[in-house]
């Protein structure tokens, strides 16, 4: 297993842009967690005397990126947001995982009734347009940021779902799963151990593009007023109030929090990229 | 001798559905109704066109799909409807390799894990001993042991054929059923494979269900050999008796199409014409008699016996019936 994990690595380590990713999504997640406490003001206070007030670029040392339309220091807010953001996109991605993999799995492997009646009841979900169904899930479950995470994974869950089931019911006719199913083994075997490593390629891409989606989503949500708290320093948040005052000129309102979206989700996408490659085995010499 | 296994009146119609109709399906005669036995020590190869339903009977002895009519016996009891315990006996006892050396491993697996699958699914020692146990199939089949921590798509087809057939030793089974197991390999390779096959079955005393539509790699490893068309089985006779002496027409017209390595050589009659039947709907009477060159009336209305002609010769045509007409 050590070895396997060595070799995992040393694959990984010859793509030199996942590796830069790499420490960026490390980065990231060391200042989620101490962002807060290097933060130089509250995310959160008003001033409103000090609206608009520009950054570092007009030498102004006492709010480094600028403040907002309510005079709020955005260096502080991206730093808080940083936790939040990345909070909210990884966990809808590990709940979207799990969830979707699961049906997917079920469905695809089961067949029959099991898969006509799941696969119906997601083209039910797949018909209403995503924000409009977040919108919906969001508004019954109430506010707080972890039922707001849960509407958005759902909206997410049956594309997967889908995805999963399809390659599933290509790799459970393969000879091996026949072979397996021959010499007696049961369906949690065969599942876990021949279905479920054979359909992960496809499932690791489309994971990988979905945290940029759920933090827009989630502010998205916020801005429509359910869900997370328009307030909060989320970066999708800050995003989307200060696109207003894009036309005004006060754009580091808009740029500072989207180059974090950027980077967080160019960082996975390429984390993810590597990884993919690191654990094919066909691509491992 | 008592046989390893029975075949009987094995059925697996598949229902397919109709493109005019919702409620309405046809069904797919894939295997209707065969019967052989497999008896112990023997290869008993299975030949017989693409689509004549070799690879369905495979599925079927394998217990992977329930067949829609029929049984197959192992130990006198119906392996469809066999307890657990009896079951699990039956499939450490009956193994498979596969035609695609490609598919039929996992390619997320190593060699170890490959190979010692069976031996974990039926909780068959430790770590330590299946490991062991991995390296001394390797060793048999003719692989080095350092290519126990490689992935298969690391190996050659021959080589990967190798790994299946290791898979398919690791729980000292009696019965191998091969589909296939050669088609997809070289010519130089076959050989190296048939010749593998037959030196384990010596030395472990395997019994083979050798199932191909190469005629020559089914005359070189058989004892006996049955032929099928259209999900039946027309004739089986042994292996030399049907090479020398074939009776049905389907056999005669399959032997004639090997071909000989001598382009002196004029192949007399051509090879059959037409395609191989849909066997959604199976002429009536004799399956055959629309490619047939000697049918007769009675060959499109009924459906002709299998019939013995000889010890073990035995022929379903209408040509024979009565057992008094010769050829």
């Amino acid at each position: 297993m050590n070895s396997e994990f060595k070799q995992v690595v040393r694959v990984y380590k010859r793509n030199k842009l996942a590796v830069v990713a790499f420490f960026i999504a490390l980065i990231l997640m060391i200042l989620a967690v101490i962002g807060p406490y290097l933060a130089p003001y509250d995310p959160v206070e008003i001033n409103l005397q000090l609206r608009f007030e520009p950054g570092f670029w007009e030498g102004s040392t006492d709010h480094f990126l600028g403040t907002d339309n309510l005079g709020r220091d955005i260096f502080s807010r991206i730093l808080y947001g940083t936790g939040i953001s990345l909070k909210v996109g990884y966990a809808v991605i590990a709940i979207t995982a799990v969830i979707g993999l699961f049906i997917g799995l079920v469905s695809g492997y089961f067949g029959g009734v099991v898969d006509i009646v799941i696969m119906r009841f997601i083209d039910i979900l797949l018909a209403f347009p995503p924000l409009l169904l977040a919108l919906v899930i969001a508004a019954t479950l109430g506010t707080g940021i972890e039922k707001a995470m849960l509407a958005i994974a759902i909206i997410y869950i049956p594309s997967l779902a889908r995805i999963v089931r399809g390659s599933v019911l290509t790799v459970k006719e393969m000879p091996y799963v026949e072979a397996s199913r021959a010499m007696g083994a049961g369906n949690i075997w065969i599942i876990l151990g021949h279905v479920l490593p054979n359909v992960l390629t496809p499932v690791i891409v489309y994971l990988t593009l979905l945290l940029g989606d759920a933090i827009l989503y989630t502010a998205a949500l916020g801005f429509l007023g359910v869900g997370i708290d328009p307030t909060t320093p989320e970066w999708g948040a800050m995003l989307s109030s200060g696109k207003d005052f894009l036309i005004l000129g006060k754009w580091w309102i808009t740029v500072f929090p989207g180059i974090m979206i950027f980077l967080a989700v160019l960082s996975f996408n390429l984390f993810g990229d590597g990884l993919r490659e690191a654990v094919d085995s066909k691509l491992r010499l | 001798m008592k046989p390893l296994i029975t075949v009987s009146n094995l059925k697996m119609h598949y229902p397919i559905k109709k493109v005019d109709s919702f409620t309405k399906y046809d069904l797919l005669k894939a295997v209707d109704g065969i019967s052989f036995d497999l008896f112990e020590g023997e290869t008993l190869g299975l030949v017989g066109e693409s689509g004549c339903g070799k690879s369905t009977t495979r599925k079927l002895l394998l217990n992977v799909e329930p067949p829609t009519g029929g049984e197959v016996f192992y130990n006198d009891e119906n392996i469809f409807t066999m307890d657990r315990s009896s079951l699990k006996d039956y499939r450490r006892n009956v193994q498979t390799v596969y035609q695609d050396p490609y598919s039929s491993l996992n390619p997320k697996w190593k060699v170890l894990k490959l190979v010692s699958e069976p031996l974990i699914v039926h909780k068959i020692g430790s770590r330590k001993s299946r490991e062991v146990k991995v390296r001394e199939l390797l060793s048999l089949v003719g692989l080095r042991e350092q290519y126990i921590d490689s992935f298969a798509h690391e190996f050659s087809g021959g080589q990967r054929q190798r790994i299946c057939i290791a898979r398919a030793l690791a729980l000292d089974p009696r019965v191998i059923i091969a589909d296939e197991p050669v088609s997809a390999l070289d010519v130089s390779i076959q050989a190296q494979v048939i010749n593998l096959f037959k030196d384990l079955k010596e030395r472990l005393n395997l019994t083979y269900l050798f199932i191909s539509h190469d005629l020559n790699v089914v005359k070189h490893i058989s004892d006996r050999v049955a032929v099928m068309y259209l999900g039946k089985i027309v004739e089986t006779a042994s292996c030399d008796d049907l090479f020398d002496n074939p009776k049905h027409p389907y056999t005669k017209a399959l032997i004639k199409s090997i071909p000989v390595a001598d382009p002196e050589e004029k192949t007399a009659v051509a090879a059959l014409k037409g395609e191989i039947p849909s066997p959604i709907d199976p002429p009536p009477g004799c399956a055959f008699h629309t490619r047939c060159p000697e049918a007769m009336d009675r060959c499109r209305e009924i459906i002709p016996e299998m019939f013995s002609i000889s010890g073990d010769h035995q022929v379903s045509c209408h040509l024979y019936t009565g057992g008094n007409k010769t050829v």
